[in-house]
């Protein structure tokens, strides 16, 4: 019980830090790409702890509530993904100490999907409030983008599901790390999870929710102060689980923390290389390019998993 | 045709309608119509004789001749030909036929004379202010003679409630307001967009925020000789075309002759300010399109152009060299390899990134379809530089009406028929490998001598005129010089290319979505001007106070009259 409260504490905290690292990072990758010299690494804290110290405008309750609804969807999602660690039998990884995730054994990857549009929504429901037309474009795009790369990402769930023949994320971990890692074992679904990353992360070439030289940041453009400092916490929170579930379903988790951190920084790493050479694409392009690439190998994939069972 | 034909066929058609004619520069003429005759005979020569509209130029005759001129100015690109229709209207209640209905491209042009100089333009569809702000009182025009520069209008009624009338939103479309200040557009300027979902319907536009009255300036308060480095000022990217279009038309208004070495050093001038303008403006484009290591990779590479400019002028920017009569400073011969080197790497450069672009799927379907503005509406509004090649029109001031050294080593005129952002795009990419192949040319064929013309007589005669454009980065720059009394002009009329582009914007947005609107913006390279407002928070306490419109006015106009020692 102490373990697991701990734990409940512990993941969380992991997923912050993380989190704001990974932002971070981000910067420093992409200065690099530019040749510039690019901020310090602990640059998001300064800014965060700038934010909280401005004078912050709100638009009344449901402009508040968005902001409070979207970190906490994403804080409970943390929960339920395995942040490292293995389920085997102690002995076989000696650097092993259980699994590092607090609800381990309720619901799996089903909740996990649900959870994951928590976030668009309540801010959603948030910048609506607001009544800013770039808001609400820029809400329309989110609401669409979601729909765009949630094909593919069902279908990749369902062929993952199919494989292993479970909805539990800790089962489906611990099955690869007996054999053989999920980008292995259904390659294609890992290679349309890979295209849709950037959407389900927001960066290039899918920023275009928050297009500041389109519609002014979208949904953010009203929200300043500790409300965008908690945003800014949100989206690097949803980065995480993005990047945290990507490592379980495909590369095997982590046996221990470390490992699995090494391999969440590696997935990041790619998509910001990826992203930092595209240009942005308008939001009929995003539908057209998840529904043809990535929903092609998704169900392709899927045929192949459930026809060789 | 030459010039004599076509005022003979003029004649011919008007008859008593054509009451005099001035041709003191060959192929460049006015000649003066009755206010009956000036809207036939500007559709004559735009439906007839293929004539491109450029400038309108109002001016206050009041003291010589009790009335004001109206020069519209024409250009026949092909004949080289600068044509002046020039009317003069009465003072007492002035007004003109305008010729708009029948010149669509004039539309701004006499909205702005109707501001300015107070000349009612009959028949405008859309007459609303241009220029002026909307809390400026009525009957007072700032180009006439009897304002002085620096004169204040009386503040409104302060209640600041003055509103501009926008067009209403059509029928089930809402508006969103992009500007004055927006992340894309750095300068002030305001767009209306009227979006059904995502795509845009119809737009309105508001701009002039920051009216810097340099015209005024130029016959009020100027002299011949420091119009120059104020006209350099115009733009803070492309200030050097200005200044060598006011000198140009300033000399053969004056009747003065630059010496070729100082027309070279101009054109190496103009075309070192196109690549580094081209360089910006890709950057730019890239970062409009969310594409930030374009934005990264060509401004490093546009660096060392800069420090070169620095070693030739003493600037980055604003190289302050041109004057009346030739150019301040001579370029050293030892420069010359430098020079080579410089633009030869950037070559080099500009070659991947082009092949880059050209293979770049992404910014192809970005770009390719997109803010279509088809041949025939780009030359019904006499869109100039890369956003008129862009569709196909073959307008380049370099080519139609040669100056500094362009007669000699002549450019090539790149136009693209796609008509699109992405036929903008590549017109821009080719036309910066020109520029270093008329570097490369340009270089091997300047002259050595003098930079300065010396036979400069002591006294202006009043009453002489010129007019001169220069192929800016972005499209043609007029200037249209009359001279007057006390050492400066009577008129200093300058027309910028984004005055011209910026009305084919409407055009070019409509039925496109939000998410096309920046870049197709952006794809004419526009250039407005930069100015901002204040909010004013007391840290101490956190208090903010916002300060009102009448406020601002109250202040600036304290501060600038502390400047002014008054």
């Amino acid at each position: 019980m102490v373990t697991r409260i701990i734990h409940i504490v512990l993941s969380p905290l992991i997923a912050l830090v993380v989190a704001v690292f990974l932002l971070g990072l981000s910067r420093i990758v992409i200065a690099r790409i530019h040749r510039r010299y690019g901020p310090p690494i602990y640059q998001p804290i300064i800014d965060i702890i700038r934010l909280m110290n401005q004078q912050s405008i709100s638009h009344g309750t449901l402009f508040e509530l968005g902001v409070v609804l979207a970190l906490a969807g994403s804080i409970v999602t943390v929960l339920f993904i395995p942040l490292g660690g293995t389920n085997a039998p102690p002995g076989s990884y000696p650097l092993a100490h259980g699994l590092l995730c607090p609800l381990s054994s309720s619901g799996g990857l089903l909740v996990v999907i649900y959870l994951m549009l928590f976030g668009p929504v309540s801010i959603a429901l948030g910048a609506g409030a607001s009544e800013n037309p770039n808001a609400s474009i820029g809400v329309s795009r989110k609401m669409l983008l979601a729909l765009a790369y949630e094909v593919p990402f069902l279908l990749v769930i369902l062929a993952i599901m199919s494989h292993y023949g479970t909805i539990s994320i800790a089962e489906i971990v611990s099955r690869q790390q007996d054999s053989a890692w999920g980008v292995f074992s259904v390659p294609l679904s890992a290679v349309a999870a890979f295209l849709i990353l950037p959407a389900m992360l927001g960066i290039r070439p899918f920023d275009l929710v928050g297009a500041p030289q389109e519609i002014a940041s979208g949904p953010l453009a009203e929200y300043g102060g500790r409300y965008l400092a908690l945003l800014t916490i949100q989206n690097g929170i949803q980065v995480f689980v993005v990047i945290a579930l990507f490592v379980n379903l495909f590369l095997g988790g982590g046996v221990n923390v470390i490992t699995f951190l090494l391999k969440v920084f590696a997935v990041f790493l790619a998509a910001e290389l990826v992203s930092a050479v595209l240009p942005r694409v308008r939001i009929e392009n995003a539908l057209r390019f998840c529904w043809t690439w990535p929903t092609g190998l998704a169900l392709a994939q899927m045929i192949i998993t459930v026809v060789s069972r | 045709m030459t010039t004599a034909e076509l005022v003979r066929a003029l004649r011919h058609d008007f008859g008593a309608a054509i009451q005099s004619v001035e041709e003191p520069v060959s192929d460049k003429v006015r000649v003066a119509v009755t206010p009956e005759s000036v809207v036939a005979v500007a559709k004559s020569l735009y439906r007839d004789y293929g004539a491109r509209f450029l400038i309108t130029a109002g001016i206050d005759s009041r003291k010589d001749r009790d009335g004001f001129d109206v020069d519209h100015i024409f250009s026949l690109d092909k004949e080289q030909i600068f044509f002046i229709v020039r009317t003069t209207v009465p003072s007492d209640g002035p007004h003109v036929a305008a010729i708009t209905p029948e010149v669509p491209a004039a539309a701004w042009a006499e909205r702005e004379l109707q501001d300015l100089l107070g000349v009612k333009a009959d028949g405008l569809l859309d007459g609303r202010r241009l220029i002026l702000p909307d809390d400026w009182p009525e009957g007072v025009h700032p180009l006439r003679k009897d304002i002085k520069y620096g004169d204040w209008p009386p503040l409104g009624d302060g209640t600041g409630e003055a509103t501009y009338p926008w067009k209403p939103a059509p029928e089930g479309t809402s508006t969103v307001v992009v500007g004055p200040f927006f992340p894309v557009l750095e300068e002030p300027t305001q767009l209306r967009l009227y979006v059904d979902g995502e795509r845009v319907i119809d737009c309105d536009y508001r701009g002039f925020y920051n009216h810097r009255a340099i015209e005024k300036m130029g016959d009020s308060e100027l002299t011949y000789n420091e119009i120059p480095f104020v006209a350099e000022r115009i733009c803070g990217i492309c200030g050097f075309i200005h200044s060598s279009c006011y000198c140009e038309a300033a000399e053969e208004a004056l009747g003065i002759t630059a010496p070729r070495r100082a027309r070279y050093i101009r054109s190496l001038m103009l075309e070192l300010e196109r690549i580094h303008s081209h360089m910006l403006w890709t950057g730019i484009a890239g970062h409009i399109l969310g594409f930030d290591t374009v934005l990264m990779q060509t401004w490093r590479m546009r660096e060392p152009l800069m420090w070169l400019c620095e070693k030739i002028s003493g600037n980055r920017k604003t190289y302050g060299m041109n004057i009346i009569g030739g150019v301040r400073r001579d370029i050293s011969r030892d420069l010359y390899p430098e020079i080579l080197s410089v633009v030869e790497k950037i070559e080099q450069e500009w070659a991947q990134l082009y092949d880059a672009v050209q293979g770049d799927t992404i910014l192809k379907a970005r770009l390719v379809g997109v803010g279509m503005l088809p041949e025939e509406t780009a030359k019904a509004l006499a869109a100039v530089g890369p956003t008129g090649r862009g569709s196909n029109q073959a307008i380049d001031a370099r080519a139609d009406h040669p100056y500094a050294a362009y007669d000699e080593v002549p450019a090539k005129v790149i136009t693209h028929p796609d008509c699109d952002n992405w036929a903008r795009v590549v017109v821009r990419l080719e036309e910066t490998l020109e520029s270093v192949r008329w570097i490369r040319e340009g270089l091997k064929e300047m002259p050595d001598g003098p930079v300065m013309a010396t036979d400069i007589a002591e006294t202006v005669p009043a009453g002489h005129w010129g007019v001169c454009t220069v192929e800016a980065p972005r499209g043609e720059a007029i200037h249209y010089l009359v001279t007057g009394g006390d050492n400066r002009p009577d008129r200093w009329r300058v027309r910028a290319p984004t005055y011209a582009n910026l009305q084919a914007l409407p055009s070019m947005i409509k039925d496109e979505t939000i998410a096309d609107v920046p870049i197709t913006l952006g794809s004419m390279d526009p250039c407005f001007s930069c100015t901002e407002r204040v909010e004013v928070v007391n840290m101490r306490s956190g208090e903010a106070e916002t300060l009102t419109h009448q406020e601002l006015l109250t202040r600036s106009r304290a501060a600038t009259e502390r400047l002014r020692g008054r």
